[in-house]
């Protein structure tokens, strides 16, 4: 694809953020064929309004909106038709941990969705918490509460895990 | 534990997992391809769409629109069997939109059993917790590069359903469709905003399936739900989910059938639509994503997921 410089600009943002935005729709959704559709959106729409954002430091603001907006609306809907039932995440990498990824995924994915986007984005995505509150449209009082019971909800589930989950019993083996 | 442990916890797991993760599957070139191909339809969708609002506008009659679309509902009628039964003389009466918005939108009319306050309401917080800006599909001169209002400001409650697994209302805005669940002073909201160029001008025949999805109410009371538009004329509209039925009023050319209890495996047959006249006859039927349809200037703007050929025109909503 050859394009004008604003095209050009937009490809070099895309082959520096694509993973970043993949990595981020993954915890959020759990499934790595379903977050690279997210991602896809999320920077499809990006391209559409390219051109209207003014400020470059908005733009990864911008993308991570539409990013966590388009894998909730998804998620409230668990069953929707027309999507593929959520599978089981296939990851490369070595044996030893990966139970403990899909542990980790697992926990993720029975978070509400509010809970869920505020703990990737504040200790993932390593935001503050009034960008969190603006990305999520809700009140910084409502993202400190959110993070506070998904980290809580996560730790009782990983203690959970290391006793009775696929990991333990990895490791029973 | 700490909150500061549980952090350092869940950061160095949350980096695990992200340093294990698969290479990314697509290019930037591909994601230019797409949003290329993106502009280029929603430009010709958002003048088809501006065409038939400004015609209503003016007042020509939804009849003349069609003239470029002979017999779209008798031939629907034709390829579709005719199911068996019809409409209860007890369902609900049907209700029809007051106008013809600026927006080009039915304005919704009363909705039975909710004062038009608590439609409002139901509107702005449905809308709030739907979040964002409603974009590019607005007729403006150029939407690729346009912001559109906040959802919140632009979405109207167009019909309300109340059973035992809540309140379930459907909205609808220039460019995005709502599904609203509320509970007490709780909203839910999924739904499309954007994707979608015909949304909500445009119909694929007499009756659309805008959301045919389920889930679980914050009570933990499972539901399937089927909602969509209907075509001028359609008073009724008979939905099938996997051997449960429900005969639902048009209500401001719209319809919600909601089966509380189903769970995704109850109701796994793709539901089964049917369009009737206030004469009890069938107008159209429709399944999820079949059929092509183009918009006035004969752009395809609705597509079949098994690849768009002898598409039909498009239904101005209203």
């Amino acid at each position: 694809v050859t394009g004008s410089d604003w095209e050009r600009e937009f490809a070099d943002y895309v082959s520096a953020r694509s993973r970043l935005l993949c990595t981020t729709a993954y915890l959020l959704c759990g499934d790595w064929h379903r977050a690279e559709d997210h991602a896809q959106t999320a920077l499809l729409k990006l391209y559409l309004a390219w051109r209207r954002i003014d400020r470059r430091e908005s733009v990864d603001a911008y993308a991570r909106r539409v990013l966590v907006r388009t894998v909730l609306d998804e998620r409230r809907r668990p069953w929707r038709r027309e999507h593929a039932a959520a599978e089981l995440p296939d990851l490369p990498g070595p044996p030893d941990r990966a139970d403990e990824r899909m542990d980790l995924l697992a926990a993720l994915a029975r978070l509400p969705g509010r809970q869920r986007a505020a703990v990737v984005l504040r200790y993932w995505s390593g935001l503050g918490i009034a960008e969190t509150a603006a990305i999520l449209g809700v009140t910084e009082g409502t993202v400190k509460s959110s993070s506070s019971k998904g980290l809580a909800a996560l730790r009782e589930a990983l203690q959970d895990s290391r006793t009775s989950g696929p990991a333990a019993e990895g490791r029973a083996r | 534990m700490t909150y500061d442990d549980d952090a350092v916890l869940v950061r160095t797991r949350l980096e695990d997992v992200a340093g294990h993760a698969p290479g990314v599957g697509f290019t930037p070139a591909e994601v230019i391809r797409r949003g290329r191909r993106r502009r280029a339809v929603r430009r010709g969708a958002v003048a088809g769409g501006a065409v038939v609002a400004v015609a209503l506008a003016i007042g020509v009659p939804a009849t003349l629109l069609r003239t470029s679309a002979p017999d779209r509902i008798t031939t629907i009628t034709a390829d579709a069997p005719t199911p068996t039964g019809s409409p209860a003389p007890s369902s609900p009466a049907s209700t029809t939109p007051a106008g013809v918005g600026a927006d080009g939108l039915p304005v919704p009319g009363p909705i039975p059993g909710v004062p038009a306050a608590e439609a409002r309401s139901i509107a702005r917080d449905c809308g709030q917790a739907y979040g964002g800006d409603i974009g590019h599909v607005n007729p403006t001169p150029d939407p690729g590069e346009t912001s559109g209002p906040l959802v919140r400001d632009a979405v109207r409650v167009y019909n309300v359903v109340r059973d035992a697994a809540g309140m379930h209302a459907l909205l609808y805005g220039p460019g995005v469709q709502l599904s609203c669940d509320v509970a007490g002073n709780r909203f839910s909201s999924g739904g499309q905003s954007g994707d979608d160029v015909a949304m909500p001008y445009l119909l694929p025949g007499a009756v659309s399936i805008d959301n045919d999805s389920g889930g679980a109410t914050t009570a933990g009371a499972h539901y399937a739900v089927v909602e969509g538009r209907v075509a001028p004329g359609v008073v009724r509209v008979d939905v099938r989910l996997a051997g449960e039925r429900i005969l639902a009023a048009a209500v401001n050319g719209t319809y919600i059938a909601r089966f509380v209890g189903a769970t995704p495996e109850s109701s796994a047959p793709p539901s089964r639509v049917t369009a009737y006249d206030a004469a009890g006859r069938v107008v159209g039927t429709a399944q999820p994503q079949t059929g092509c349809y183009t918009d006035p200037g004969g752009r395809v703007v609705i597509h079949d997921r098994a690849g768009d050929r002898n598409c039909r025109p498009a239904t101005p909503w209203h």
